[in-house]
This record gives C-alpha cells, structure tokens and sequence, in this order.
C-alpha cells in the first residue's frame, strides 16, 4: 500500500519497517497523525478500506426502495446470493464449496454492488484496516476481515458477519484485500459529468 | 459572449450537487428537462444573469429557452456549448459524460511492471450506520466521499507491484488471480485444505 502512495508522490499510509511483522502506531509528533486511528497516516491517498469503508462500498444503497439504506449481501440484494465458480452475473457470488474448490479471477467474482463493486460477498475474504474491537491502537491486534471466501456458507456473506485474522500471518490463503482511496477536487470536478468542463472548452473556441 | 460562474468544485458534494452512482444519474435526469435545469444551474448557481444585457430576471418559454427581461432576447441556456442545438437527447450526452468521468483507473510502475487499479466513486458522505442488519456493533457511517477499487487486487497487480520494488515474491502470479497468501496444505486432488481451526473460525463457530 505504501508503495501505491510513494511512488505517486504522496504519503505513506502506514509506518512500516523493513523486517518488522507488525506496523508501527503513528505517533503526535509524525505528520499526518491521526489521534482516532494511529494506523493510518492522515495525509496517505490510498490506502486499506476500514470496515466501515468497506461495508458501505458493499451493501449500502442510496436508492434502495423506500429509502437509502442497506441490504443483507453485496449483491443490492437481501436474496441469497445464487451460488457459482465464476462470472459477473448480478445475484451471484463466488461461495459454496463443493465444486467450487478456488478463488475466481477478481474480474469475474460475482455480482456488483449498488456502488459497482465485484466481490464483497464471496470468494477471498478481505482484510480490513481496523481491529476487530475498532479501536487502532494496539499495532499487533488482530485485524478484521469480511466477505467470506469461495467455501464458505452464505451465512459468512451477510453483512452481520465479520471475523479476524492475524496481521503477522502473511501466507493467509482465504484472504486478499482491496484499495481505497481519497477523491481529489479535480475528480469531484469530474463528476460533475464533465458538463463544466465541456462548457468551458466551447467557450474558449 | 459572457462567463459564467462555475460552481467551485471544492464546493461540491456528491450524491448532493452530482449524480454519486449510476442509480442516481438515471434518477435525477430521466429527461432533457431535467438535464436543462441541471445546465442552467451549473451555468448560473447565483441565478440567471443575461449574457448580453447583464440584468438577472427571466421568463422559461414553452420550448426550454429564455426571454431575457432586460433585453427580450431570447436564449437557450445550452448556447454557446457543445450542447448546443444538438439533435442527441441530453440524456445521451449526460450518460456518456459520466461514463468517461465517474469510474477511473489509476496507473502504477513503469515499463514491464505498469499496472492500473480501477476505481469506483462511494458518495453519499454522511450516510447513517446500519442498524437493522449488524450483529451488535454497527457499521457503515462513512462522513466523507471516497473511492474503492472495483475489484480485489490480483496477484499480477501485487507482483508488479513488488517488483517495482525489487523485491521478488516468488512463483508464478496468475493475471486476475486475486492476491492471497500461499496455502500450506494442499490435497491430493490439488485443492487447498483448510485445517480445523482455520474452518472453525471462517466460519465463525
């Protein structure tokens, strides 16, 4: 992760040392120090998602009928999710067992969520930022994960479900992980569906 | 022909000022009226200001265009644009602009080792925590917009990655593959095995 920042000339995320198994706490005298969470450097552009990061990428919905909210799975669904080895149907996951005896390629992990994420419910599990009680402040703490992998039931899909994993255990086969990162104001700019900048090119001709 | 104010981009918020998801864009322009009213607020967020004679006040006509109550000349407020007697339906304009803008990549590493990690925009900063599907804690209160990446990162990404760092992780890295540790025990019918507490606790019992 902290490469993704340095090499693209931002701040690291996370204080790591060669060697070392586990992070070091960012402390009040390190810039870019956050009181609330010492594992994550403030001033970092991306970085691992937390699990409230990553539970809002996976089930909420601002659309849902009768209001924003959230559903049971990642797939916009409170349904179980049809079980599969692969593909990028909506309704399905990657999860089960049986048959399916491995991960699927990331591509091809199941269906989106409301926000057009693949793979949140089923097929590698993922690490999240924090420690499973939230409170980041004990560098070794085991870290949560959600999402269930390949054989689990659907029950360890749910939004209800997390557990917790090791940090210092890297060979970890079930668990993989995604990027999070901060939107800049030049891609707010851009979402702005590129009407403003459209309309300032004609201008100028 | 006059400039208009654009609104500040740092200003914006998504989900409130800008679509933050497909579902939004379908919903807030489901037609060129709709896209209109967006124009004349992105080209005039302080209200209408005539381009020619400066006076603020003016009346819609029937066909979306303005008479001016200064000048009585009358405009459209895509004049002046690339939207601009256009015969493609706003709509169709609106998706393709946010097609091009809303979901991005970011490019990492040089030569062999380049690679890209696709992004999705999570809007709708200040949403509430679940409190109908959590198991005891509550999650997914997130108080600012961020981006997540679409996909889990995969094996080639994070060989890259560390290649770009000079460090080699050895073995082969399968394109799509997601990035997990390597597992330690592996059936006879080359299927990774779980031993009893790994199950036990991916499974939550």
């Amino acid at each position: 992760m902290n490469y993704l920042n340095t090499s693209t000339a931002h701040a690291k995320a996370y204080n790591l040392n060669a060697g070392a198994t586990a992070l070091t706490l960012w402390t009040p005298s390190d810039a870019g120090n956050d009181a609330t969470n010492l594992y994550r450097n403030k001033n970092a552009y991306y970085f691992l998602p937390s699990e409230n990061e990553s539970y809002k990428a996976a089930y909420y919905d601002p659309n849902k009928a009768g209001g924003a909210g959230y559903w049971l799975y990642a797939t916009g669904s409170n349904a179980i999710p049809t079980a599969v080895a692969s593909g990028t149907a909506q309704g399905t996951a990657v999860y089960g067992g049986g048959t399916v005896v491995a991960p699927a390629a990331v591509d091809a992990s199941g269906g989106l969520s409301p926000y057009l994420t693949m793979g949140q419910s089923g097929n590698v599990y993922a690490w999240q930022e924090n420690a499973l009680d939230g409170v980041n402040d004990v560098s070794s703490a085991l870290r949560a994960i959600r999402g269930g992998y390949w054989g689990n039931s659907e029950l360890v899909l749910r939004s209800s479900f997390h557990s917790s994993a090791d940090p210092s255990n890297p060979n970890d086969f079930l668990l993989g992980f995604r990027v999070a990162s901060v939107p800049e104001p030049s891609s707010v700019a851009a979402s702005l569906l590129g009407v403003g900048v459209l309309m300032a090119r004609r201008r100028r001709r | 022909m006059g400039v208009s104010t654009q609104p500040p981009a740092f200003r914006l918020k998504a989900g409130q000022d800008y679509p933050s998801n497909d579902a939004d864009l379908r919903a807030w322009f489901p037609d060129d009226a709709a896209c209109l009213d967006y124009l004349e607020w992105l080209r005039w967020p302080d209200g209408f200001v005539c381009p020619q004679c400066k006076m603020p006040g003016r009346w819609r006509v029937a066909d979306g265009r303005f008479w001016c109550a200064g000048c009585r000349r009358r405009m459209s407020v895509t004049a002046g644009t690339i939207f601009h007697r256009t015969r493609t339906p706003l709509t169709i304009w609106f998706e393709a602009a946010w097609c091009a803008t809303s979901a991005h990549a970011d490019t990492f590493g040089s030569g062999g080792n380049t690679f890209t990690i696709g992004f999705v925009p999570i809007g709708n900063a200040g949403n509430a925590n679940d409190t109908v599907n959590g198991a005891g804690t509550n999650y997914g209160a997130v108080p600012y917009n961020f981006n997540m990446s679409t996909y889990a990162i995969s094996q080639d990404q994070l060989a890259k990655a560390s290649n770009s760092r000079g460090i080699s992780l050895g073995g082969s890295a399968w394109v799509g593959e997601p990035a997990i540790g390597e597992c330690d025990v592996v059936s006879g019918g080359g299927v990774c095995e779980l031993s009893e507490h790994e199950h036990g606790a991916r499974e939550g019992v």
